[in-house]
């Protein structure tokens, strides 16, 4: 998968919160975004997954505009904010029902993946009960059950315990090994720098490679 | 509380919800005055009796479909603006922020009243200034009983006020419907402990005066019917034991919403 | 070798998600549905219980859905909202409302990613609201077949005590209007068929049904035998002659043989079948439709409040641009006389309006910030 960004910008209510992001992204490798909160971190995520369309520029996955040739890229799994579940369901139940929609998901897949994050696929707690670490896990789950070919990971550890931090660690890692994009914003300076190949820092949303 | 209550106010005015809200009832308010008052303002002495202001706005008739339209769905206009806060605070957390600093009574009790004082704006408000414009064309004659002309019963609800001193009927209906709406828009608050989902909030107040609206018409008990009883121009002549009895279950929702929050005081917490 | 969970097309398997993820998120609203239902439907059988008044699963179903006939503006009548059918459509609307705007907002768009292309995510979503309409309307039938069951009735009243259940009587303009297109219709109305509001003296019309037509927004008899003193000596003894013997469930029989006025030679089974049923769902279908897409562009809140008041104003103007007169049995053309609400024009301005709406909100949803 090849992602290029040409001149991307976005504007809200007058606010230009995207200026004149150029970049080229490939697989098999990180892309860690090191920046203050509100410098457009998160609106260049949004925009890469399709969800926000850009006032200017073009993004371009394997050659194909996203808003015009397609609306979101394909095999793309995403955790951006604080996931939302139905409440009443379990975490494999949740799971279930949104692998459904692609429908090329076998159970087995989204039992592993719950396993990786260190939640029991068996577990039959409705979400409603949940910590805020088991449901950041659980976004985590979601974001990685179909094997994506382009990862969004917006703030990923938020919510996560020591173990839940290397357990995501050891995600990322097979992940960018088995070919995928991997997009990654944190706060953590030093996990950035261990975990991505090429950090770009922002402010006030200007991309520039570290 | 002073201090959050200043707060809570401001929360519950200044908000995109609160214009949205008054500027429909606004434009119902100036529909009906270009259908209703505007094409008779020529012909005020036409008839036996003058045209008086008294019959001819919003609140004072019963058959035009501005009125209807406005005394039915007016609980969803009184809770958009602030019926959904509280659901709002639990969810996000803010309500932890808030009752700790606070206490959980003064919290409460600050929101209820911003919630009540919002929801009786946004139902007074609108009636108030289409009678006011209604007086800019028409003249505000005293009803006279016995014509036919006018809507109230002489020997109803205050009806004699009516009659004798038709401004001060007017005053004390806007206040009770002040009062009752302000209370509807509270059943939201009782709504928001069971459910965290704001639109279900939202519309806790509506279902509630529907539900009563469809059992009294269904059931031949007009009186209970607070879309009917609390139109100035009575639709359905209230009664003063469902007026009594209904006033007293809002009141009573309230009292739950501060008892039963009691119990959950940890909930919040 | 693992199993493939679901085969298909993405959108296929979007509407099985919405089917579930929707029903999980409406389930305590159907309670209420259910509630509601049963309560118009027992008042319904209730209303429709005593011997000399027709019922059947037709007879309730027009109790519910008759609505009002046109209304006239008069500075000393009042204007009164037909319950049992606002409540009906409004409890609906209530239902539709909040899923399609909350699936994607909730879950950060999770599931609108999943669907490859944004205007399938909405596609998917129309078919839910299609599918809780006619799940809706289903439970409906149901609760009437019950309610027609219990009862066991059947019978058929004479008319005057027949038009306290069915509505007010057709104000007298609208009588003449009709009389004079009478000549033009098919078949051969009875003149009672439009002199619908000549209830029996007072004496005659059972307590509760009195009260009933009163509050229902029906003029008191009184004031209707004042009114229509043409209309009250209208009393079709043939219609009452013959009765049918109780037991007809689904009521038609009673149709057939001239129920509400309507002759054998006007309405034949598949036309009630298309008026009684097909066109409430119809309506229903396009303001759930159009409730969904003012939901995603406003809020959910705002959309119920702005439908429910386009509905309102169907109870007020009896045009076929408010597509609510479609739904209101005493608006359509063979008992009002009004040409133009009609089924042809329902079903024409129904498909033209949610052809719009859809096509309108897939252009709109493919510009549409997620956030």
């Amino acid at each position: 998968m090849k992602i290029t960004i040409t001149h991307g910008s976005k504007e809200i209510h007058g606010a230009r919160v995207l200026k004149d992001v150029n970049m080229t992204l490939e697989s098999g490798a990180v892309y860690g975004f090191l920046g203050k909160n509100g410098s457009g971190k998160t609106m260049l995520m949004r925009a890469v997954c399709g969800l926000i369309g850009l006032t200017e520029g073009n993004i371009d996955v394997d050659g194909i505009t996203i808003g015009k040739g397609q609306d979101f890229p394909s095999k793309l799994g995403m955790l951006l904010e604080t996931p939302v579940f139905l409440p009443d369901r379990t975490g494999y139940g949740n799971l279930r029902l949104l692998a459904a929609i692609r429908g090329e998901t076998a159970p087995e897949e989204i039992m592993a993946a719950l396993e990786q994050t260190g939640l029991d696929p068996k577990d039959r707690r409705k979400v409603r009960k949940y910590s805020l670490g088991m449901r950041q896990r659980l976004g985590i789950a979601c974001a990685i059950m179909e094997s994506p070919g382009l990862l969004v990971l917006d703030e990923p550890f938020n919510g996560l315990d020591e173990d839940g931090c290397r357990l995501l660690r050891g995600i990322i890692g097979r992940q960018r090994e088995a070919g995928c994009l991997i997009l990654l914003a944190c706060h953590d300076r030093e996990e950035l720098e261990t975990l991505s190949d090429w950090i770009y820092r922002v402010e006030d949303g200007v991309f520039s490679q570290a | 509380m002073g201090n959050y209550l200043k707060f809570e106010l401001d929360r519950a005015f200044r908000n995109r919800r609160m214009a949205a809200a008054l500027s429909v009832g606004f434009a119902l308010s100036l529909w009906h005055l270009r259908d209703y008052v505007l094409p008779v303002r020529g012909y005020v002495l036409s008839g036996d009796y003058p045209l008086s202001a008294f019959g001819k706005w919003m609140g004072g008739e019963n058959y035009s479909l501005q009125a209807a339209l406005y005394f039915m769905w007016i609980p969803i206009l009184c809770a958009l603006p602030h019926g959904g806060s509280f659901a709002f605070d639990c969810a996000g957390g803010y309500g932890n922020q808030a009752a700790t600093r606070l206490g959980w009574r003064a919290y409460l009790g600050a929101k209820y009243l911003a919630v009540f004082l919002s929801g009786a704006a946004v139902a007074v408000l609108p009636l108030a200034f289409d009678f006011l414009a209604t007086n800019l064309f028409l003249p505000a004659v005293r009803p006279q009983a016995g014509l036919g002309l006018f809507p109230i019963g002489a020997e109803g609800f205050l009806g004699d006020l009516y009659y004798a001193h038709p401004l001060l009927y007017l005053l004390v209906y806007l206040a009770m419907d002040g009062l009752f709406y302000g209370l509807f828009t509270t059943v939201s608050l009782f709504a928001s402990l069971w459910t965290r989902n704001r639109f279900a909030v939202l519309l806790a107040p509506v279902l509630a005066y529907l539900l009563l609206y469809g059992l009294g018409t269904t059931t031949g008990q007009l009186a209970a019917c607070p879309a009917g009883y609390l139109r100035p121009s009575q639709l359905f002549v209230p009664k003063l034991p469902w007026l009594l009895g209904e006033l007293a279950l809002l009141l009573a929702a309230g009292a739950a919403f501060f008892g039963f929050f009691r119990k959950a005081e940890r909930g919040l917490l | 070798m693992m199993k493939k969970h679901l085969s298909g097309s993405r959108l296929r398997t979007l509407i099985w998600y919405d089917l579930n993820y929707g029903y999980q998120s409406t389930r305590l609203k159907w309670l209420g549905v259910v509630l509601v239902q049963a309560y118009f439907v027992i008042l319904a059988c209730q209303c429709c219980f005593a011997p000399e008044t027709p019922g059947g699963m037709l007879g309730h179903l027009s109790f519910l859905f008759r609505g009002m006939p046109e209304y006239f503006v008069s500075e000393t009548g009042k204007f009164e909202l037909p319950v049992p059918w606002l409540m009906l459509n409004a409890c609906l609307l209530f239902l539709t409302a909040s899923y399609p705007a909350e699936d994607l907002t909730r879950s950060g768009g999770q599931a609108i990613v999943r669907a490859g292309r944004r205007r399938n995510w909405l596609l998917g979503k129309a078919a839910w609201v299609a599918c809780t309409v006619a799940a809706y309307y289903l439970l409906l039938a149901a609760a009437l077949a019950l309610g027609a069951l219990v009862t066991e009735s059947a019978g058929m009243g004479d008319l005057a005590t027949e038009s306290t259940i069915i509505g007010s009587p057709v104000p007298e303009r609208v009588a003449a209007e009709s009389s004079a297109k009478k000549s033009a219709m098919p078949g051969d109305l009875p003149a009672e068929s439009m002199a619908m509001g000549s209830p029996e003296p007072k004496s005659a019309v059972p307590e509760d049904l009195a009260a009933e037509s009163a509050v229902l927004g029906n003029p008191s008899p009184e004031r209707v035998a004042t009114e229509s003193p043409a209309r009250k000596s209208a009393a079709p003894e043939d219609l009452a002659a013959g009765a049918p013997a109780r037991g007809d469930f689904l009521g038609l029989r009673d149709f057939r043989d001239g129920l509400y006025g309507i002759s054998p030679e006007t309405l034949t089974g598949w036309e009630i079948f298309l008026r009684w049923w097909v066109q409430p769902v119809l309506v229903s279908l396009t303001l759930c439709l159009t409730e969904m897409m003012l939901s995603l562009a406003l809020e959910p809140a705002m959309a119920l409040f702005l439908t429910l008041g386009y509905l309102t104003a169907s109870v007020f103007w009896a045009s076929p641009g408010f597509l609510g007169n479609f739904s209101m049995l005493l608006r359509q053309d063979f008992l009002s006389g009004n040409p133009a609400i009609c089924f042809r024009n329902c079903l024409m301005l129904c498909g033209l309006w949610n052809a719009v709406v859809l096509l309108f909100g897939m252009r709109w949803i493919r510009r549409k910030d997620i956030f």
